[in-house]
């Protein structure tokens, strides 16, 4: 346990210029932007007086350095900056950031929790009966699944179940649990095919192994041989890229949020891209970055958790 | 040469193909072999003669599309071995008598594995429920314990009793999926040649170790069960048991996991231990310590060892019988000593030639001429035909068949048989 | 046999020889056997005959409006196959427009994401040391991190967005992939380079390296292009839904489906449709991409040694 825990220190530790970096590229957003940067921060139709008072606070005058350690100052403050975009302008970002922050969790939290639930068990069935109907059949509905792009399935399922069958709503925009169900199923459903392949292809890895016939030498139970040991072995490859399925989620959800109008962070930025609201969409990029960073984290450790070898590395 | 032995494997007429889509490879063709109580015995050949599959095949763990396709394989625990094993278990089953009920429910609760009824779903027991089951054995027959008193008179015709209505009991290709898993780690166990392969990754040497013993012995006690791996590991001569019950296999050095796959095949006390080429991936200043632990652990525990490998150096030392395998078929079976002094088979002969001795100087190697025949390719007469010095026409055409051509010392080669009187194939 | 001997003759023909003409003539005939690959290529050749025959087929130009009054809003019918969206356009016809937006997308991103990537990853490789620790950092880097989330915040900044944006943007954050290929791949080289350093190559030593990082790469490259291609064309329909990608009147389809979602009560078939096409093209391309890597994989481990 304790080299857990030194691997552990060892990763936090890791993530600190990961973060830093993350903060930089961020902060250099504002460059790419055409014109004038203060154009990007100040609010359409703003007095010269609101401009300049905007150049002051984020030392846009300054060398780069110091703007870029006001940034800094600011963000670990709170604070980033003034929405200027039709219907929030004036509110603070950061703001209408922590209102829908839970959203987007719980969004892809459940979606993670779907797309596993159904993958893991759905690749190891297929993994046993390899090439025989089931599998095939499960191999070529994942195959089209990870093809749709998410937000023509969440349209698809929205078509279907809003639509045709009336049974749950349009928009989302109330949160709750009538309108998570189909942006979490969309979310969900899409990595699901992915996690499925993976866990198939792993599983039937480490089937033809050595320890397994070692096992059943040993008088082990079939199913203790699969679902232990099989299972905890062949599980290995799949949470390494929990990591990279969470970068995908956190995108997804962007995506997602947007078509069924589900109040997170996702839809928050892509109507701060909508209303031209850069100082929304900069906080939105922050958090999701974030995200993706912490996701990966907590991926590496539970990584390490399960896989005792990796600690030392 | 008074002092009877009993068997325990005999292995007869064994056949397991593998059915590709290419067409069928006969990996074992026809195999005769008795192993008896406190005698081990090595088994040698090249690579794909089929030394590995006889040891899968004797565990019915034949991978598909493989399959043991006739044959008998008769397996009796050695007594000396069973009731060890069932004073063990009586001793488990006396400290759960002692505990509480409430006890008793949390071991069944937390470590299983719980019998289950037909329907497959696990059973759940009262205390009284419990009290009256007993662990399941096969109660000894009348007509087997004739059977097993003829053979330990040594009458010559015992062999052919084969047909033997009660016989059949102990056949083990007879018995179903669950009985055979009560055998193996627990009256059979095999070991593996690449430890580093063979030991789960993912699980320490105590959790494997504890799986097994809880497994087959049916204790669930913690305490208990730590005492038992304990013992084990000190059994093979490890050094600090207590930190290498919570390592993990790839904490440990090459001779280290392989001690520890040693203890986890002898942890419940088994009759037969199989170890398929125990020392082949080992450095060879380990394999020499790893082969005399092999040698007086099992003695120590009375079980029989059936040890297979492509070296004969290995079994020189460790064996006291050596079978010689040869595309599928066993050709010659002695004594070690006898073996090594008068080898009959050209085989045998031309591995014992293709070793440089000691003191003698050579400019060539001998080897033997050819290579090893395609087993998918049926051929009616001896196997080694083609490579033999010493072949006849009848050799082409007819399968030698199993003959004592000295005491104890049983040879298939025409030039030894007879000859072209024997019509079988 | 005979199709071998042809493949081999017409190659010899066209001044290829050894390794390479090898290679291609295995490449061939066993991609021919393989379904995934047959069907991959089969709905890859349709779509880009469509989309380069989009100025020549007979239908409806893409951007022709019909505001009057019943021309919108059309369910699919003889005249309009797909139907019409809310301008009144023909939805197939922008469907076919759209395939040559999203396939030249995908490709260039594809082709400046291979660029980039290999050039990074031959140099990390061949220079080693401090180098290749700063490289593969950032490798890693923007490999962990989402490409669709990198694409979306560059698309976003930069405000005046557009084909060109969009190409950038995802060879921005695809390149990562190819870069760890090839570096492995020149890595490995090197290491076997040093072996035979005392057989003095000195001064060829980059030459051989490129030489023979190169060909083992091929296989393992062609399979993640085609991969990549289908991520690009995703990636850049994502961000046309979203509105940063493509602009109108271009007809993309991730910027078909943003009006579909809008419509998606009255008109559902502004949504199936180019939805369809994207997951037609896209299992194309995957199916390609697999069935490469089944045809080159046992091959590939030949290579290797």
């Amino acid at each position: 346990m304790a080299d857990l825990v030194a691997y552990i220190i060892r990763k936090l530790l890791l993530a600190i210029p990961v973060i830093i970096l993350a903060t930089l590229i961020v902060f250099l957003m504002l460059y790419l932007t055409p014109g004038d940067p203060v154009d990007a921060l100040a609010p359409p139709h703003s007095t010269q007086q609101t401009r300049d008072a905007i150049r002051e606070k984020w030392g846009l005058n300054d060398p780069p350095w110091v703007q870029y350690g006001t940034f800094l100052w600011r963000l670990v403050h709170g604070d980033l900056g003034t929405s200027i975009g039709f219907g929030t302008r004036d509110m603070p970002v950061s703001t209408l950031l922590s209102q829908r922050l839970t959203n987007t969790l719980i969004l892809m939290g459940i979606g993670l929790g779907i797309s596993y639930s159904l993958g893991i068990p759905l690749g190891v069935f297929a993994a046993l009966r390899q090439n025989k109907l089931a599998d095939r059949s499960i191999m070529v509905f994942t195959l089209v699944t990870y093809a749709m792009p998410s937000f023509w399935l969440g349209l698809l399922l929205l078509l279907l179940f809003a639509v045709y069958l009336d049974w749950l709503p349009l928009q989302g925009t109330t949160g709750g649990f009538r309108n998570i169900i189909l942006p979490a199923m969309t979310l969900g459903l899409g990595n699901a095919a992915l996690t499925t392949r993976m866990m198939r292809s792993s599983m039937l890895e480490v089937i033809r192994n050595d320890y397994i016939t070692q096992l059943r030498s040993r008088g082990i139970s079939e199913r203790d041989v699969i679902l232990k040991h099989g299972l905890k072995n062949a599980i290995l490859p799949v949470i390494t890229v929990i990591g990279l399925d969470i970068g995908w989620f956190v995108g997804g959800a962007v995506v997602v949020e947007t078509v069924f109008s589900w109040p997170g962070i996702g839809l928050l930025m892509t109507n701060g891209i909508l209303n031209t609201d850069f100082p929304v969409v900069r906080g939105c990029t922050i958090v999701l970055a974030f995200f993706v960073i912490a996701g990966n984290l907590m991926a590496d450790i539970l990584y390490a958790y399960v896989d005792p070898r990796v600690r030392l590395g | 040469m008074t002092t009877y032995k009993k068997p325990v494997l005999e292995i007869r007429g064994l056949k397991t193909q593998f059915f590709l889509r290419e067409g069928t490879v006969t990996a074992l063709d026809g195999i005769d072999l008795t192993v008896y109580e406190n005698e081990s015995i090595g088994m040698v050949g090249e690579t794909g003669c089929g030394k590995s599959m006889t040891a899968f095949s004797i565990l019915r763990l034949v991978p598909h599309p493989g399959r043991i396709e006739s044959g008998n394989i008769f397996f009796k625990e050695s007594e000396e071995v069973r009731s060890r094993r069932l004073r063990y278990e009586a001793e488990a089953q006396a400290w759960y008598e002692r505990q509480p009920l409430s006890k008793k429910k949390e071991y069944f609760a937390t470590y299983g594995p719980r019998p289950r009824d037909r329907k497959g779903r696990e059973m759940r027991f009262t205390r009284s429920e419990v009290e009256k089951m007993t662990p399941p054995e096969i109660a000894p027959h009348k007509l087997v314990m004739t059977y097993l008193s003829l053979l330990a008179k040594k009458i010559p015709d015992s062999d052919k009793i084969g047909k033997d209505a009660a016989l059949r009991a102990y056949d083990l290709l007879n018995k179903s999926h669950d009985y055979m898993r009560s055998v193996r780690g627990k009256k059979i166990s095999m070991i593996f040649q690449d430890p580093t392969t063979a030991l789960d990754p993912v699980f320490t040497v105590g959790q494997q170790l504890r799986e097994v013993i809880s497994l087959h012995q049916g204790i669930y006690n913690r305490a208990e069960l730590d005492s038992r791996v304990l013992k084990i590991l000190r059994l093979v001569r490890l050094a600090a048991p207590e930190t290498v019950m919570k390592q993990y296999p790839h904490e440990l050095s090459g001779g280290m996991k392989q001690r520890v796959m040693i203890a986890l095949a002898l942890s419940c006390g088994p009759s037969l231990l199989i170890a398929d080429e125990p020392t082949t991936a080992l450095d060879v200043t380990i394999q020499a310590q790893v082969l005399n632990l092999l040698k007086e652990v099992v003695r120590g525990v009375g079980s029989t060892m059936i040890l297979i490998t492509h070296n004969l150096g290995v079994v020189a030392e460790t064996c006291d019988r050596i079978c010689i395998m040869y595309a599928g078929r066993i050709v010659e079976e002695a004594t070690a000593a006898e073996l090594f002094e008068k080898p009959t088979h050209p085989y045998t002969a031309g591995l014992l030639n293709a070793f440089p001795k000691l003191g003698e100087r050579k400019d060539e190697l001998s080897v033997i001429k050819g290579t090893v025949p395609d087993l998918m390719l049926p051929f009616p007469g001896c196997a080694f035909v083609e490579r033999c010095e010493r072949a006849t026409d009848v050799c082409r055409k007819v399968r030698p068949r199993r003959v004592e051509v000295y005491p104890d010392h049983f040879v298939s080669c025409h030039l030894f048989t007879g000859g072209a009187n024997d019509n079988r194939v | 046999m005979t199709m071998r001997r042809r493949l081999n003759d017409q190659l010899t023909r066209w001044k290829m020889s050894g390794g390479a003409k090898q290679f291609v003539v295995d490449l061939l005939e066993r991609g021919s056997r393989n379904a995934m690959v047959v069907v991959g290529v089969s709905i890859i050749t349709i779509m880009i005959s469509l989309a380069l025959l989009a100025p020549v087929l007979p239908i409806a130009p893409p951007n022709e409006l019909h505001l009057e009054l019943g021309e919108n809003f059309q369910t699919p019918s003889s005249r309009h196959w797909f139907g019409t969206d809310s301008l009144g356009r023909d939805v197939f016809s922008r469907l076919v427009w759209g395939a040559r937006i999203s396939l030249l997308v995908g490709t260039l991103a594809v082709l400046f994401s291979l660029l980039i990537g290999m050039t990074l990853g031959l140099t990390a490789g061949y220079f080693g040391g401090k180098t290749d620790y700063i490289i593969s950092g950032t490798i890693d880097l923007f490999w962990t991190f989402p490409a669709f989330l990198l694409a979306l915040a560059l698309g976003a900044a930069l405000e005046s967005p557009g084909l060109n944006t969009v190409i950038i943007a995802i060879s921005i954050s695809y390149w990562a992939g190819f870069a760890r290929l090839v570096r492995g791949q020149s890595l490995a080289v090197r290491e076997r380079l040093f072996v035979e350093a005392s057989k003095a190559l000195g001064a060829n030593s980059r030459r051989i390296m490129f030489t023979h990082v190169l060909p083992n790469c091929l296989a393992p490259l062609i399979v993640w292009a085609s991969i990549g291609v289908a991520d690009a064309i995703t990636i850049e329909s994502s961000l046309s839904f979203l509105g940063v990608g493509t602009q109108p009147p271009a007809a993309s389809w991730g910027y078909e489906l943003q009006s579909g979602k809008t419509f998606i009560e009255e008109a559902p078939w502004i949504a199936v449709f180019p939805g369809l096409a994207i997951l037609v093209t896209i299992l194309g391309f995957n199916l390609l991409g697999d069935g490469l890597r089944d045809v080159l994989d046992p091959r590939l481990k030949g290579l290797r040694r």
